[in-house]
């Protein structure tokens, strides 16, 4: 068996809610034997379980593995694991019921390996970029749903949905399920426990087995993305890698001679920031020109040297989250951020442009480089400017509620006006005053052209002024104004400046007349105060008109959301409009001055 | 050159489409409950702009979609990092795809450093809407608060 290009990594751990880890890798390079093992039972037994289960899997096959076909193999090595499992449970009480799953892989030669699996670990292949399922669960749902008894979506709330129906342990025999598969140089096979599919999303494992150039990286990324998905289980992974490198020859010379590349340069980066006037950035206000060199730029490029050394972007991210936190932490605006961020910009293309000398291929991979690395900054500091904003918005949120805070309305009553309002009767010269008022008003009215609703309004106040019985009316009086104008017709505009043209004729018309200033006085108290509750029962009324509007806002608001979906269906019309142009554009050139060239 | 990354983003174009779909989730969480259909002309409408980017060169058409993209996706309740994350992370996909069709060729090359471009632009008018709208917020805080001790309350009016 050779076995020389098969390489295989891989992980395990506890998770964020169990307390011991009941998983079990199985690592043998010189057998090419892996496998990942999840194993069950109370009081420590799971684990002890798995660990059974593989040591009993690695011994079988050590001994007989140049002596038995590879698929018989596993599956008696499988078997032989089952029957030492059940055998520990029955011999000790604490651990009866115990089992394990197992998903076990054999490599027979640089492009075959056999699988086999009990339980529901899962084996996947990548294959094109896409990562397919090997093996299928066994557990009581699945069965269930192949003899059609339920459907996909009882299952995922089905009772027994996590029970085996097969496992190492249950019995001292198991049926044991095989695949074969041939790979091509490239492509992986994964092993995991159920820790991983149920914690991460099918996408997300499929991008990161497939975009990870480092099968150990992607090891480490699974156990990651499981953990962040909740870690509710232990999580193990094995990744196989056949045949040859599959780090495409390009990102390889990015690794290594383009690091050394930048980082030869670095001289060079530095002379373009001075000469681009780093050190005058506000930013650097309290460094002195050679420290914001080196701070600034000198950190920027170190950053970048080591993103590309490690085809990573974490050392920029840091960078940029330090250098653009603690501008915008001292209170900093986003401008001069953005010009500093320009200038290493333009500094950084100054090297690659010398770089470009060196090959036009190996210049272009480092400028995408470079250029993703600028990209995290620019979402680094998008992700501060983000965080600033909640901020202020949840600042303005406590500025709008302030003023209720202070004076809560419901201490008070919430229409004054509603409340029995007892006013004196006016001394009979006061009387006299208002009552001799109202004719002199009515010309007044007439003659800077009366507004309709006006005269009404005179009336209400001269009767209020003087007649205590009057003084709850005014909701009454305001309501017959306020059907003269309905406000869907007249707004409420016209009748307000009705309303304040009484107002004005009447206070006039009071000091035009030949009574003691005491008498006015008097009088004008009484009917300013009968005009302000007119004034107030209007208002209400507009208050009240405005509830069935309020309704109005919510179906408006509904009709938003339909309106914003077609603006989106119109998005669509016009990106197609302008890939129309576009085209045209690309298919047609044209000269300044519109016309074809090929006319 | 320009053409000719055009010519290879439409070759590729329905691949990416697909992948995009399939990793929708992976993008941004809240995709991946987005029916498929609605999904794909969303992510149509990003494709047919980032074309137009790599044919036009033009930033102002791509801002303005930007711009709108933005606010359609806040109105959705999409955190702006989140925004300008799947959107660096679409045209990180189209990349890919690309990278997985044509190998390391000059072609390759040439339009992943015109994606990556693209990317940098995108991101940038994103960052650039977001300090806009921060500059908008903060001065109407200072203004609230230049005001609010002044502030009758209601009641305060009818006495």
């Amino acid at each position: 068996m050779t076995r020389l290009t098969i390489r295989a990594h891989g992980k395990t751990h506890t998770g964020n809610v169990r307390e011991a880890n009941e998983d079990s890798l199985l690592m043998d390079p010189k057998l090419g034997l892996y496998g990942v093992l999840d194993g069950m039972g109370g009081h420590s037994a799971g684990d002890v379980a798995s660990q059974r289960a593989r040591d009993a899997i690695h011994e079988y096959v050590a001994a007989r593995h140049q002596s038995m076909a590879p698929r018989d193999l596993l599956t008696a090595a499988l078997n032989a694991a089952s029957a030492a499992v059940h055998s520990e449970a029955k011999r000790r009480r604490d651990r009866q019921g115990m089992g394990t799953t197992a998903v076990v892989c054999l490599v027979i030669d640089d492009k075959h390996v056999v699988i086999a699996h009990v339980g529901d670990s899962r084996a996947y292949m990548l294959r094109d970029r896409r990562l397919h399922q090997l093996t299928e669960d066994h557990t009581v749902v699945a069965e269930l749903i192949a003899n059609g008894a339920i459907s996909a979506e009882e299952a995922l709330h089905h009772p027994y949905k996590s029970v085996l129906s097969r496992n190492l342990g249950a019995k001292p025999a198991t049926k044991v399920d095989l695949t074969e598969v041939t790979l091509q140089p490239g492509e992986r096979i994964m092993l995991c426990s159920d820790g991983l599919n149920g914690y991460a999303s099918a996408e997300a494992v499929e991008q990161i087995v497939a975009g990870s150039e480092d099968a150990e990286q992607s090891t480490v990324d699974l156990i990651e993305i499981a953990l962040r998905g909740g870690g509710g289980d232990n999580v193990s992974v094995v990744v196989l890698e056949a045949g040859k490198q599959v780090v495409p020859r390009s990102t390889l010379i990015i690794q290594t001679t383009g690091a050394d590349a930048w980082w030869r340069r670095r001289s060079l980066f530095m002379g373009a920031c001075r000469e681009r006037g780093l050190a005058r950035s506000p930013i650097c206000a309290v460094l002195s020109p050679e420290e914001a060199l080196e701070i600034v730029a000198g950190n920027l490029c170190e950053a970048i040297y080591h993103d590309l050394e490690q085809n990573s972007g974490i050392n920029v991210w840091t960078y940029a989250e330090n250098l653009a936190k603690g501008w915008f932490d001292q209170g900093g605006d986003f401008r001069p951020l953005r010009d500093m961020l320009d200038l290493l910009g333009s500094a950084a293309a100054a090297v690659i442009a010398d770089i470009a000398s060196g090959g036009q291929q190996f210049s272009v991979a480092l400028e995408i480089s470079i250029t993703r690395s600028l990209t995290t900054i620019e979402m680094v500091v998008g992700g501060l400017l983000a965080e600033r904003l909640r901020g202020i918005e949840a600042a303005l949120v406590k500025l709008h509620a302030r003023a209720p805070t202070q004076q809560p309305v419901t201490d008070h009553p919430t229409i004054p006006y509603m409340q029995a309002v007892s006013i004196e009767a006016p001394a009979p010269n006061v009387a006299a005053c208002i009552d001799q008022a109202i004719p002199l008003a009515l010309v007044s009215v007439q003659d800077q052209g009366e507004k309709a609703g006006a005269r009404e309004c005179l009336e209400y106040a001269a009767n209020s002024s003087f007649d205590a019985t009057h003084g709850n009316d005014a909701v009454l009086a305001a309501r017959e104004l306020f059907g003269m104008r309905a406000l869907e017709e007249a707004g409420i505009g016209p009748l307000l400046d009705a309303a304040d043209q009484a107002r004005r004729a009447h206070i006039e018309a009071l000091n035009q007349l030949d009574h003691p200033a005491k008498v006015r006085a008097g009088a004008v108290r009484l009917v300013a105060l009968a005009h302000k509750r007119l004034f107030l029962a209007i208002s209400q009324l507009v208050v009240d008109a405005g509830a069935p509007i309020s309704d109005e806002l919510h179906r408006a608001s509904e009709r938003t959301s339909q309106l914003r979906q077609q603006v989106a269906q119109g998005e669509r019309k016009l990106a197609k409009m302008e890939k129309k142009f576009v085209t045209l554009v690309d298919r047609e050139p044209t000269d300044i001055s519109g016309t074809s060239r090929h006319k | 050159m320009v053409g000719s990354h055009a010519e290879l983003f439409d070759s590729i174009r329905e691949d990416v489409l697909t992948r995009l779909v399939e990793v929708r989730g992976s993008i941004d969480h809240a995709y991946a409950t987005v029916a498929e259909d609605v999904i794909r002309e969303q992510f149509c409408v990003v494709l047919d702009k980032m074309r137009s980017y790599l044919v036009t060169q033009n930033p102002d058409l791509y801002r303005s979609f930007a711009t709108r993209w933005l606010a359609m996706r806040t109105g959705q309740g999409f955190a702006p990092e989140n925004i300008i994350h799947s959107m660096v992370a679409l045209g990180n996909v189209v990349s890919d795809v690309a990278k997985a069709r044509f190998g390391p060729t000059p072609e390759y090359f040439s339009f992943a450093r015109a994606m990556a471009h693209l990317n940098f632009v995108a991101t940038r008018m994103l960052v650039e809407l977001l300090a806009e709208e921060v500059k908008r917020r903060s001065e109407q805080h200072n203004m609230l608060s230049r005001k609010a001790p002044a502030q009758k309350t209601l009641m305060e009016f009818g006495k």
